[in-house]
């Protein structure tokens, strides 16, 4: 017995056990450890990482998840499908036919009940809510747990330059959540400690401004930076390697970031007022930031698909919005989007066909789930723009603004500001750039209504995939009831016996913004009076 | 009685016994009633010391005093006192063999059950089926009072689900631990070992039993005893069986005969071209479909025949077959001196009714030897290797797809199509995999086991166990190049790695160590030390030790050649991932125990474990235990009625046990990413919690063994009672509880719950008719039990969301399995919580009543309740089983096993999916709405649809109770019969499974409840408290055997 006793003390150090197969969080102590880390944004905030709260059996990450809500209740695709709750999340109230008969919504009490209905921890990840309330307060977090490492860190070389690097990255993508959760949800918390949150919810224009706040504070310390080797050995290493220096874009520069930052300014700006209730001194801040945004070569913030999946952030086949759309069946386009093609453009022909057999009201969840048309990948090769290209690393996958959304920003200030031939001018070079051999709409005497009309269809077109088409239709009073002014008038639809009509109207009678998320609220109640619902 | 125990004991220390005079030297024989030798019988000069054991060829020789008495023993038999004489011969008659059987399980050193405190269940091998799978775990099916052990799936090596008395933990499953001859089998699944070396199977069910095993016995304990090698001839037994196996589908599920789409004047289906007329839908040159239009309008019937372009294809008989299913077993064992042996080999050859199959091979030795006196070592091996080739399980694809698509169609090149296009839209082609895609995963288990055991003296005895247990796993799911598949390669649509297919591989190792030493010490006052007071202590204490290593590698190959070839010939190779973890956890087991004569006794003890999982890994976790008997049919007053209540024992005991959390649950990690410059560091969004610890059993039980002989006559001469009520109380359960995610994460696995179950359990065996010729036993086991959510730390409540299925959510105060949901409106004046109305009663005349339901006449909808009520609950009221076995002589014998399980409920998600597309076959069954009859869509449609899409409704929640006839066995034994030379045994075997069911439940197999699909990609597993969920379960087989044993000797 005492020699069976004396096996304890000898396996006392046994039970130490270290696992082995992932980094222990010491590594955040050194400096490759934050630079690893920095890097993990791309991870954390977009990749399709695995995180069991949102996992509803579609696939992961923002550039197919919340790519597909924005794409969806922006009504460029349908997806009938339950997961996610998207059959409901981008499903009309109603569809008035050409006829006049009045269909409504074959499933559930309407978009802003089914979805709030499921706004509870009993639906798992069928709760639309979650996943862009996710990835962005973990990105933010992320952001935090960098920023609480830099001082104790040492760095070699130009460390003072080394440390901007990482503070500068940590602020933009702080602004970056922090701007999305507030162009999204009703409310929203500001928390700048790692790890750690607080119940002091604030709307979500006060969000907005702390994402204006963060971004501008990045861009205090990029304005004054210079490509040298400190920014440079940071950078490159901070960016996966096949995401950088692309055959358009070339290498990332302090000034290319700043552009950035200025264009998802304005975007932020942009989407999160009603058009009707913009004011010229609105107009003049979005054209001052779009007048320092991206120009066509600058490097704008994208993610790249990799051949080897593993070092992909997300899946190589079916992580994307665009892979979703193209191939799988699994998002489908919508006759809203085609319409909005004008005759003539090269960009249709390029990315999309008849389907041989056309949908109909899709499994009986509603008319506005079909369609005569279907995208195809890499493009017929007329030399307009192609949406997707299912072969690896060819996509840029854009997560913040772009070259052609400045370039539609500006234009269409200067619309709204009175400068309807500028604006048109610039209209017209997005079209060249992307190929629509389209006639140049400026000089053609258009009214103010129809540059508008112009402008409403090239964003859609023009900047299909990378997610803003929700934010139009909110903006422009689209998704209210159409009893309130809101809605579609001389939409698409296939009726449910297949018969096409071209003057329907679509009440789409959407939540304008979403509600804080009951996962949230269930552990972290707020203390504060503002409204965690949306008012519609 | 306690504090006189305890002086008796005190004396005994002070005084020890005196020593007698012993002149004579006695030899003598112990034999059975039917004159073969008893090895190891006790021969003890009653009131001294002295004693000896019998001999392999029971016999002894003892020195004893003129006058002295013998006192003889052994176990399994009635104790005799003899009056010392030379040339003895003791008879012993067999002992009633309920209260003679030896227990080990649960008890630290073993224990006959006349002396048990505990509620063990001991099932000998006679006692279980032969199955067709050969497996422990299908033969413990209705075996087993107060357990739920039901077999979920048909699916060729799915294990039963078996939870012991109610819910204990979230985290982990139901399922015990495994031991093998007393030591853990950790890494192997119960399945592995082959029926056909089992001797015996021991359970306890929970904490009260399973202390001795601390911080793992939580969830109770099934112990395998394999078979050893007897003293006697060498005894060869040979044995095949065949066995057809097929599908059950009891409530006779099928997808419509009719449809309801738009067609055309002629009757065909329809569809819009790219030219935007309507034509007759059709098939393309890819096996696609065009998109039909479904029509669930209100006015739209399920009524059309499939005709004209558009067939009806069944396609539950295009998914399943008829299987069939080999054992081969072949078992030589014997005993000669001081050794003995037993060696078995079976070989089980199962196909599955889908596709694929399951070979197993078992090699077991157990041999023994006695070194030198007194010291007994043991070897126990069992080499196991299975390849499995199943994996294309497609119960939801074949039932989801529209019924116009032929899985049976073949391109021009005779190749099937993967997707069907406008057929389905979750649907996919069985036809498709069963081509391409083809699974092979070789197991190899090593359950070897060494005993040393070493009788010091009369008083100490020392025991050794060492086991390693290895499961080697190879895996791999192959996909074919499908790049010449003109569907595939037109539409990108694939199986596996890539168009042009690849090899997806995983290798693991498991490896497990238990070592576990025990020494007991046992003195009997009156034997040993001539005092008056029959008191007999055991004192015992064990040490164990337990080791798990997990190792695991993934490895992906893509791009295959379109010729034959393996992973080397594919374009790229990959290592995706490498895994290992390590587990320590040791502990130190006291218990004494004392006995007053046969009357009754009480133990105390305790276990004390460490662990590396624990949240302060220096700490111990310690697990207290007692337990008490009163055998009152031991007291003279009972002698007025012990001729036909021959023994009575009430019996009580307590004890802790744990379970413990996850391997790495407690480190905190960042998860990491390798890209092309380096890696990527990001934090997991569950975070570890470096606090966790031990989850915690309380339990009590209380219980009775009666043993009845009422009738001297041929009619129940024998029957056993045996009745445990049980309560159990679990703190610090482990699951995962959210966080709010704008703190960076959000969830966390901690010590959330607080749970509590109770129930009780009965089992009868009794001898109904007993004649020289002609015997019928029968054996009941009944059993009962709920578990209530008590607390939740840290979360109001915790939804198991599992896919897209109903949800059960834990509630404190509330059973678990309590179903929540919408009921269907049965009034149209019915009023919601509130007292108000549902349906305003100026609108009433818009709704009757359809079946029982409250139905929107213009829109022949059901209505549904828009709040949320208890449904039911979906844990079986009770389970019961009967066993009859009738025997002829000695060469006909005829049983059969009725199990029962009660009060059930069962979710059928599967129906409910069925119906959102109008697949099922209710869509086909008119109804009267409106005073017109119609096979009316949009009234079907809405019970999917109606008050939350696919949310859980009452309609589907249904009586699932069944009444099964499990097993029926018909053998002949024509040796004995007619007196073949050489041969012990020549008896051929006519059996059945599952033949016949009896139960309300409309979806296939009220059983089957495993769920294989349905979950998305979602890697969280269906817990215990979810069973009773029937989404694409995969359904028993019910089959028909026919086996061979021969016996040489």
């Amino acid at each position: 017995m005492a020699g069976l006793l004396g096996l304890q003390s000898c396996n006392k150090t046994e039970l130490e056990v270290t696992n082995l197969n992932q980094p222990s969080t010491d590594v955040l102590n050194s400096e490759a450890g934050v630079i690893a880390y920095a890097k993990g944004f791309y991870k954390i905030g977009f990749g399709d990482q695995n995180v069991n709260s949102l996992n509803d059996g579609l696939g992961m990450g923002m550039m197919l998840i919340v790519q597909g809500f924005h794409e969806s209740m922006g009504d460029n695709v349908f997806i009938p499908w339950g997961n996610n709750n998207f059959k409901f999340a981008d499903n009309p109230l109603s569809v008035t036919l050409d006829d006049g008969t009045k269909v409504p919504n074959p499933i559930g009490a309407g978009q802003i009940y089914e979805m709030r209905l499921r706004n509870d921890r009993a639906y798992g990840a069928t709760n639309a809510f979650l996943p862009e309330w996710t990835y962005m307060y973990f990105l933010n977090n992320a952001s935090n747990v960098l920023l609480s490492k830099l001082d104790a860190t040492t760095f070699s070389g130009d460390a003072a330059t080394k440390k901007k690097v990482l503070q500068g990255w940590a602020y933009l993508w702080k602004g970056y959540a922090y701007s999305r959760i507030g162009s999204m949800y009703i409310a929203g918390v500001i928390t700048d400690k790692p790890n750690a949150t607080n119940g002091n919810f604030v709307s979500n224009t006060a969000m907005v401004t702390e994402g204006i706040k963060n971004l501008e504070a990045a861009k205090a310390i990029f304005a004054g930076m210079s490509a040298n080797e400190g920014f440079t050995s940071i950078i490159t290493n901070i960016i996966p390697e096949f995401m950088q220096n692309t055959a358009e874009f070339g290498a990332i520069s302090p000034s290319a970031i700043v552009k950035n930052i200025n264009t998802f300014a304005a975007r932020t700006l942009l989407v999160n007022k009603r058009t009707k209730d913009m004011t010229a001194s609105d107009w003049s801040t979005i054209l001052t930031y779009a007048n320092a945004g991206l120009g066509a070569t600058d490097y704008p913030f994208l993610i790249k698909t990799f051949s080897d999946n593993s070092k992909s952030v997300f899946d190589k086949d079916w992580g994307s919005f665009g892979s979703y759309t193209a191939y799988n069946d699994t998002y489908k386009i919508s006759e809203r989007l085609i319409q909005d093609f004008n005759a003539g453009d090269k960009r249709f022909e390029n990315n999309f066909q008849l389907a041989a057999s056309a949908v109909v009201n899709q499994r009986g969840r509603g008319i506005t789930f079909g369609t005569r048309y279907e995208m195809f990948d890499g493009g017929i090769g007329n030399g307009a723009y192609t949406y997707f290209h299912y072969d690896y690393g060819t996509d840029n996958f854009y997560i913040g603004g772009t070259y052609e959304e400045n370039e539609l920003m500006k234009a269409e200030a200067l619309m709204y500001t009175g400068k309807v031939e500028d604006g048109l001018k610039l209209l017209d070079g997005v079209r060249t750039a992307q190929g629509a051999g389209l006639a140049a709409t400026a000089g053609t005497g258009l009214s103010l209504t129809a540059a508008k009309e112009e402008l409403r269809k090239e964003r859609r077109i023009a900047l299909f995939t990378r997610g803003l088409a929700f934010y139009d239709l909110r903006r422009m009073g689209y998704i209210d009831p159409v009893a309130s002014g809101g809605g579609r008038k001389n939409a698409w639809v296939l009726d449910d016996k297949g018969n096409f009509n071209s003057k329907a109207t679509i009440d789409y009678s959407y939540l304008s913004y979403w509600d804080v998320p009951k996962n949230e609220l269930d552990f972290n109640p707020s203390t504060s009076t503002t409204a965690l619902k949306s008012p519609n | 009685m306690r504090k006189k125990i305890l002086w008796s004991l005190l004396a005994s220390c002070l005084f020890i016994g005196t020593a007698i005079a012993q002149n004579l030297t006695i030899t003598g024989k112990v034999i059975d009633e039917k004159g073969d030798p008893i090895a190891g019988a006790s021969v003890q000069v009653k009131g001294t010391r002295t004693g000896v054991n019998t001999d392999a060829t029971g016999a002894f020789s003892v020195k004893a005093a003129s006058g002295a008495t013998l006192v003889v023993t052994s176990v399994g038999y009635e104790a005799k006192s003899v009056p010392a004489s030379n040339n003895l011969t003791v008879r012993l008659a067999t002992e009633s063999k309920f209260l003679s059987e030896v227990v080990v399980t649960g008890t630290g050193s073993s224990v006959s059950k006349r002396k048990l405190a505990i509620a063990v269940q001991s099932i000998s091998s006679d006692k279980l089926p032969s199955t067709p799978t050969a497996s422990i775990d299908q033969a413990l099916v209705g075996k087993i009072a107060g357990a739920q052990v039901t077999s979920v799936s048909g699916n060729p090596g799915a294990p039963v689900s078996i939870q012991l008395r109610g819910v204990n933990t979230i985290q982990s499953g139901s399922s015990p631990m495994v031991l093998v001859d007393g030591v853990e089998m950790g890494a192997s699944a119960l399945n592995t070992i082959d029926l056909n070396s089992v001797e015996k199977v021991e359970v306890v069910q929970g904490a009260a039993a399973a202390t001795v095993y601390g911080a793992q016995g939580a969830n109770g304990v099934i112990q395998i005893f394999t078979k050893k090698g007897k003293i006697g001839k060498t005894q060869v037994q040979f044995s095949s069986r065949v066995s057809q196996d097929e599908y059950i589908n009891l409530g006779g599920v099928h997808q419509p005969l009719n449809h309801s789409f738009q067609v055309d004047a002629s009757g065909n289906v329809v569809m819009k071209n790219s030219a935007g007329s309507l034509v007759p839908l059709a098939q393309d040159q890819y096996g696609y479909w065009g998109n039909p239009f479904w029509l669930a309008g209100p006015n739209d019937k399920n009524d059309k025949p499939y005709t004209g372009n558009v067939k009806y294809n069944d396609h539950i008989a295009q998914l399943f077959k008829t299987a069939m299913t080999t054992n081969n077993n072949i078992s030589i064992a014997g005993a000669k001196d001081k050794v003995d042996y037993a060696i078995n080999i079976s070989q089980l050859n199962q196909e599955s009714i889908i596709d694929g199959g399951l070979k197993r091979t078992n090699l077991t030795a157990n041999i023994g030897a006695e070194i030198f006196k007194d010291f007994k070592i043991r070897s126990i091996n069992q080499l196991v290797y299975t390849e499995s080739t199943i994996g294309n399980i497609d119960v939801s694809s074949a039932l989801y797809t529209y019924p116009f698509a032929d899985f049976m169609w073949k391109d021009k090149d005779g190749n099937s199509t993967r997707k069907m296009g406008g057929a389905g839209a979750n649907s996919s082609n069985p036809q498709y995999y069963k081509q391409y895609r083809t699974y092979m995963s070789k197991t190899v288990d090593l359950i070897p086991s060494v005993n040393a055991n070493y009788k010091v003296n009369k008083f100490l005895d020392l025991d050794y166990k060492f086991s390693i247990n290895q499961f080697n796993n190879d895996y791999n799911r192959t996909a074919a190049n499908q790049s010449n598949n003109i569907s595939s390669a037109q539409f990108n649509s694939y199986t596996g790695e890539g168009l042009k297919g690849g090899i997806y591989n995983s290798i693991s190792r498991y490896t497990t160590q238990n070592s576990l030493g025990t020494a007991n010490l046992k003195f009997d006052l009156a034997n040993d030390f001539g005092f008056k007071l029959p008191i007999v202590s055991t004192t015992t204490a064990a040490y164990d030790y337990r080791k798990k290593k997990y190792t695991s590698t993934a490895n992906s190959y893509v791009g295959l050649p379109l010729y034959a070839a393996n992973a080397n010939q594919a374009e790229t190779k990959q290592v995706l991932d490498v895994y290992d973890d390590l587990f320590t956890t040791f502990g130190y087991f006291v218990n004494q125990r004392f006995d007053y004569g046969d009357f009754g006794g009480f133990s105390a003890g305790l276990r004390s474990d460490y662990s590396s999982t624990f949240g302060d890994t220096k700490k111990a976790q310690t697990f207290p235990r007692g337990d008490a008997y009163v055998r009152v049919s031991s007291f003279k007053f009972w002698d007025k009625v012990s001729s036909w209540f021959n023994d009575f024992k009430i019996r009580g005991a307590f004890g802790e046990a744990g379970i413990q959390p996850g391997v790495f649950d407690r480190i905190i990690t960042l998860n990491n990413v390798n890209f092309d410059n380096g890696p990527a560091f990001y934090n997991a969004s569950r975070v570890a919690n470096p606090m966790l610890t031990v989850e915690r059993s309380r339990e009590t039980e209380i219980g009775f063994d009666m043993n009845f002989k009422p009738s001297k006559s041929n009619w129940f001469s024998n029957i056993n009672l045996v009745g445990t009520v049980w309560s159990r109380k679990g703190t610090d359960v482990i699951w995962v509880v959210p966080l709010p995610i704008s703190s960076g994460a959000s969830e966390i696995k901690t010590n959330a719950v607080d749970l509590s179950s109770k129930g009780y359990e009965l089992s009868l065996e009794a001898s109904v008719y007993s004649s020289k010729n002609f015997n019928w036993n029968l054996s009941s086991v009944y059993g009962s039990s709920k578990s209530y959510t008590d607390a939740i730390y840290g979360a109001t409540d915790i939804p198991l969301v599992w896919g897209s299925a109903a949800t059960y959510t834990l509630r404190p105060g509330e059973q678990m399995g309590t179903i929540y949901g919408y009921k269907a409106l049965t009034r149209v004046d019915q009023k919601d919580p509130t007292g108000a109305l549902y349906i305003a009663a100026a609108d009433a005349g818009k709704y009757e009543i359809v079946d029982g339901r409250v139905v929107e006449t213009a829109s022949r909808k059901v209505q549904f309740t828009p709040d949320k009520y208890v449904l039911g609950n979906t844990t079986p009221a009770f389970n019961m089983s009967f066993t009859n076995s009738f025997s002829y002589k000695d060469f006909l014998s005829l049983s059969m096993q009725v199990d029962v399980v009660g009060g059930a409920k069962q979710y059928n998600q599967t129906k409910e999916w069925m119906y959102s597309e109008g697949l099922h076959n209710d869509f086909d069954k008119p109804v009267t709405i409106g005073g017109v009859s119609g096979a009316y869509t949009a009234y079907y449609k809405s019970f999917y649809d109606a008050s939350e899409s696919n949310g859980t409704k009452d309609y589907f929640l249904e009586d699932a109770s069944f009444v099964r006839l499990r097993n029926v066995a018909l053998s002949f034994d024509a040796a004995k019969f007619w007196k073949v030379p050489f041969t012990n045994k020549l008896q051929i075997v006519f059996s059945g499974r599952n033949l016949m069911t009896l139960t309300k439940y409309s979806g296939m197999d009220p059983e089957a409840n495993q769920n294989t699909t349905g979950a998305g990609s979602t890697g969280t597993q269906q817990t215990t408290v979810q069973k009773g969920l029937d989404y694409w379960s995969f359904p028993n087989t019910k089959s028909y055997q026919i086996g061979i044993n021969i016996g040489i000797n």
